[in-house]
Parts: C-alpha cells; structure tokens; sequence
C-alpha cells in the first residue's frame, strides 16, 4: 500500500516536471482548456444570476385587487382576514383610499390638483403576496388572480403574468442552449488534451517501447500519462474560475447601478464553492478520460508484430 | 527445456521470409550462440523468443508458456522473467546509471526498500558501482553496455537474452561482456546471445546454432 502511494506520487510529481519542462505548449494548451471551460462556467453563472434576480421578483410578486368603490374599509378589512387563510397566499396587504392618495401625491408631483379634489376617488386596495411555488408556476397563478377575481367585492385583479412567462420560457432555452454550449466546449477539451497526450507519446516513443520491453504493463505506461490529462484539465479549471471571477468582478458595479436604478439592490454573485467544484472535477475528469482513450488507442502500436515495437 | 522450437516459420507481412521450418530446443542453465550473416534472421528468431513478434506457423515455448496462446495481459509479466541486453543498449539518457538499472524493479512494482540494495549489487556486477548517479550518455560505449546488461540482471530473469550485445564494442570490451554472460550462466541464468563473431563461440567453446537464410545450419555441441 506504501510502495504503491510511494509509486503514485512519484508518477504525479513526474507528470509535474514534464508540464513544467515544455512551459510554453503547457501554457498554451492550459490556456486553450481554461478559455474553454470558462465560457460555459461563466454563462451558467450568469444564468445562476438572472435566476436569482427574476426569484426576487417572484419574491415580491403580488396581485393587486382592487375594491368595488363601495366597499368600507372595515369590509376590506374582514375580507383580508378571510383571504389570509387561504392557503396559496403567504400574506395580504391592505392600502386604504387615505394611503393610497399619500403615496399618489407624493411620487405623481400633482399635489396641488389633487388638493382640489373634494372626496376621494381612490378604492380600497388588497395586496395579496401569493406563496413561492404559486409565483413560481405561471398556471397556479393565473388560477389564484382567476379565482380573486370572481369575488363579488373585487372588481379588477391584476398582475402582469405575460411578463413572467415569457421571461420563464426565455430562460428555459437559455438554459438549454448553455447546456449544448458547454458539452461542445466539453468536446473542445476533450479533443485539445487528448492532442496534447498524443504528441507527449509521440514525444516518449522509445520510452514507452523500453518499458515494455522491460515487462511494464500498460497500465504502468498509462499512468504518467492520465496524470498529465488530469493535470491539464485541472489547471485549466482553476484558470476558468478565475477568469470568470476576473469578469464578474469587473461588470458588477455597473450592473448594480443599473438595476439600482429600477430600485432593486442586486450585486453579481461569481460562482459559488460548489459549481466551482464541479467546474475544476469537471475538467480534471475530462482531462483523464481524453488520456485514458488516447493513451488506449496508441499502445496498441506496442503490441507484438505491430510497427512501434 | 527452457526455450522449444517447433516448426517455426515467420513471415513478415510485406512477404519476407525470416525464418522457415526452424525446430530447435535450448535447455535449462544452457547457454547458446546465435550466429550467422547480418539477414539469416537472427534477430527475428529473439523477437520471437521476446514476443516483439509472433511466429507465422509452428509452435514456440519459453519458460513452459506457449507463446502463441499467451494473452495480451500477460506479456508484461512474460517478459519479466527475460533479461533483455540490446546492441544500442537502449539506455533512457534523462535518467541516472541508478534509476536505469531500477526501472525493471520499479515497473514491476518492488517495494522501494529493497530496491537499492538490488541495483547496487547488480551495478556491482559489471563494475559501475561508483558511476551510478552518471547520466548514460557521460559513459563509453562499453560502460553504456555494462549498464544495460545490469538492468537486463537486476529483476534476477531465469533467460538473459543479447542481441549482438558487443556490436559496436572494440575486442577488449567484448571479451569482458561475453564473460559477463559466461559468469551470468555459470550461476545458472540460461543465455542465448546473437553475435556474427566467431572468435568468442570458440574461446567460451559453447553450443552454436548457426542461421542462413532462415534455415537453422547445424549444432554444434558444447565442449565445455
């Protein structure tokens, strides 16, 4: 068990050393893997985001109903006691005609002309904030504002559904198209490495051929080798995250003063410990089956009677 | 026996004939010649007796193993009981004398402990012990043979194979060689050794078989 973890490590350092010694193509090739990596990483990412912005919409998605003039306030008010049971909305929120005029004069700057007014036009209003699955599901909830609709006090429910639509179904083909994105860019790697591995073969020909030669199995020879593709891959998931935490450091400001601008506090989050994780294994695993497959298919050259022998 | 022809025969497969008909056996603890002009199919009948290459017909056994039926997963362990010395010594030149030598040791996975002990005694041998952190290509061509005999030693194979192992070494250097490989058998490891020159198959007076044309000449039987 010793000798054998004595043996992997060496191998290991040994894959080190001959990267290290070809700095330039190692570089190159990394670079090449790292680009490849942080598209995908990066959109994902990006995705994570917009999800998590348009769920602070769903967060404070609600429908406004509003009241029949002729409903009182105190009505209004056991109808919010009543509402509140229901089980598909989390809370109600009552404005009164007085608030609502407040809040009226004080954005709209019509302050003097509404002064002039002898009564109050404005009807009560009910803020119903449906729970999150509800808002999540644009079915549900055309249900929920279907069904507040019908009650005789009510007489407009409102909320902007098309929006959320196709905002959801946008997102869904994003999110496809990323996926697609990524298994190409996947393939991309695949491909760069398992060319990296081809030249170092051809790079150790009689290497390889001596140790066969020697009674070295092919798992033996394959080792430095799958080491050098997980290596690669590796790194160049490192270099991913870091270009993607590169880009979102450099367009979070302007993105939250853009979105500060619609009164939603919103910061760019880069990815997390556990995508980063999967992005790093990701391409380490990548780099190791694109060694296993190429590093199989060339010593098949090392067997009796064929040319490399 | 350790090593059994029947009825070989090899064709390459752009159509040469190296070696037809050849029937032959080498016994244990023996140690035997292999000689003839340069295309008799010398080094053909070692690349079978090593698995570079498998006969076309017949039968080859070594070490009680049917080469043909062996399986692709156990030529590596095969070839670890061949001690296999090369004429360009096929020396890796990024490596140490020391790590050389130990490759066979380490390819075959031997516990790190031992593996000094091992090398130096096999480096002892041939009488580089003092040259074992050199790096190959700093050494004569002779000292380079040395090495590469030692590493064909050092996994402690019961067949020690050469192919022209003195080719490109002057008459001194040679005789030190080939009685390596007397020294090697007299401890009881079987040799087989390739070589067109005459002058040692009579000074060490062992078994020849002589190849011409891939047609196996005669035996000459051991006076020794």
């Amino acid at each position: 068990m010793l000798a054998w973890l004595i043996r992997h490590l060496q191998t290991l350092v040994g894959s080190l050393g001959e990267l290290s010694r070809n700095p330039f193509s190692t570089l190159l090739s990394v670079s090449v893997i790292a680009i490849a990596l942080a598209l995908p990483g990066g959109l994902f990412a990006a995705l994570e985001n917009i999800n998590k912005f348009t769920s602070e919409f769903e967060h404070g998605a609600k429908i406004s109903l509003f009241l029949s003039p002729e409903i009182s306030t105190q009505e209004a008010k056991d109808l919010q006691l009543g509402l509140e049971k229901h089980q598909a909305i989390k809370h109600i929120e009552l404005i009164t005609p007085d608030q609502a005029m407040e809040e009226f004069k004080s954005r709209s700057g019509l302050e003097n002309a509404l002064e002039s007014l002898t009564s109050n036009p404005l009807p009560v209003v009910l803020l119903a904030y449906p729970e999150d699955e509800i808002a999540r599901s644009p079915s549900q909830l055309a249900n929920l504002i279907d069904e507040l609709g019908k009650l005789e006090q009510v007489e407009l429910s409102q909320f902007d559904l098309e929006w959320i639509k196709r905002l959801t179904a946008l997102l869904e083909l994003v999110t496809r198209a990323v996926w697609v994105i990524a298994f190409i860019l996947g393939l991309g790697v695949f491909l760069v490495i398992g060319n990296t591995i081809r030249l170092a073969i051809t790079n150790h020909q009689e290497e390889i051929r001596i140790i066969k030669l020697i009674g070295g199995t092919d798992a033996f020879i394959r080792r430095s080798f799958l080491y050098s593709g997980m290596l690669q891959g590796l790194i160049g998931g490192l270099i991913a995250i870091l270009i993607i935490f590169l880009l979102f450091s450099f367009i979070n400001t302007p993105t939250s003063s853009l979105t500060s601008m619609y009164g939603i506090t919103f910061n760019l989050d880069p990815l997390h410990f556990l995508p980063s994780l999967i992005l790093i294994s990701s391409g380490a695993m990548i780099g190791w089956l694109s060694a296993r497959v190429t590093v199989g298919v060339y010593l098949r050259q090392f067997e009796p009677g064929k040319s490399k022998i | 026996m350790l090593i059994e022809f029947s009825n070989v025969t090899k064709r390459y497969p752009e159509g040469h004939e190296a070696l037809r008909d050849i029937s032959f056996v080498i016994e244990k603890g023996e140690m035997v010649f292999l000689s003839g002009h340069s295309g008799a199919g010398k080094s053909t009948l070692l690349r079978l007796v090593t698995l570079i290459e498998h006969e076309t017909r017949g039968q080859v056994i070594v070490n009680g193993q049917n080469l043909g039926r062996l399986k692709r997963r156990a030529i590596p362990y095969f070839r670890r009981q061949i001690g296999m010395v090369f004429q360009d010594h096929k020396l890796l030149h990024n490596l140490s004398v020391f790590d050389n030598v130990a490759l066979p040791l380490i390819v075959s996975g031997f516990h790190p402990r031992d593996l000094r002990r091992r090398v130096h005694a096999a480096l002892d041998k041939v009488g580089l012990l003092n040259r074992d952190r050199a790096k190959p290509i700093t050494l004569s061509g002779g000292e380079q043979q040395r090495v590469g005999i030692a590493r064909a030693v050092v996994n402690r194979p019961s067949l020690l194979i050469a192919d022209e192992p003195t080719g490109n070494l002057d008459a001194g250097l040679s005789d030190e060689i080939f009685d390596l490989f007397h020294d090697f058998n007299y401890h009881g490891v079987t040799v087989l050794v390739a070589t067109h020159d005459l002058r040692h198959i009579e000074r060490l007076g062992k078994r020849c078989l002589t190849l011409s044309e891939g047609r196996l000449l005669k035996h000459a039987d051991s006076t020794d």
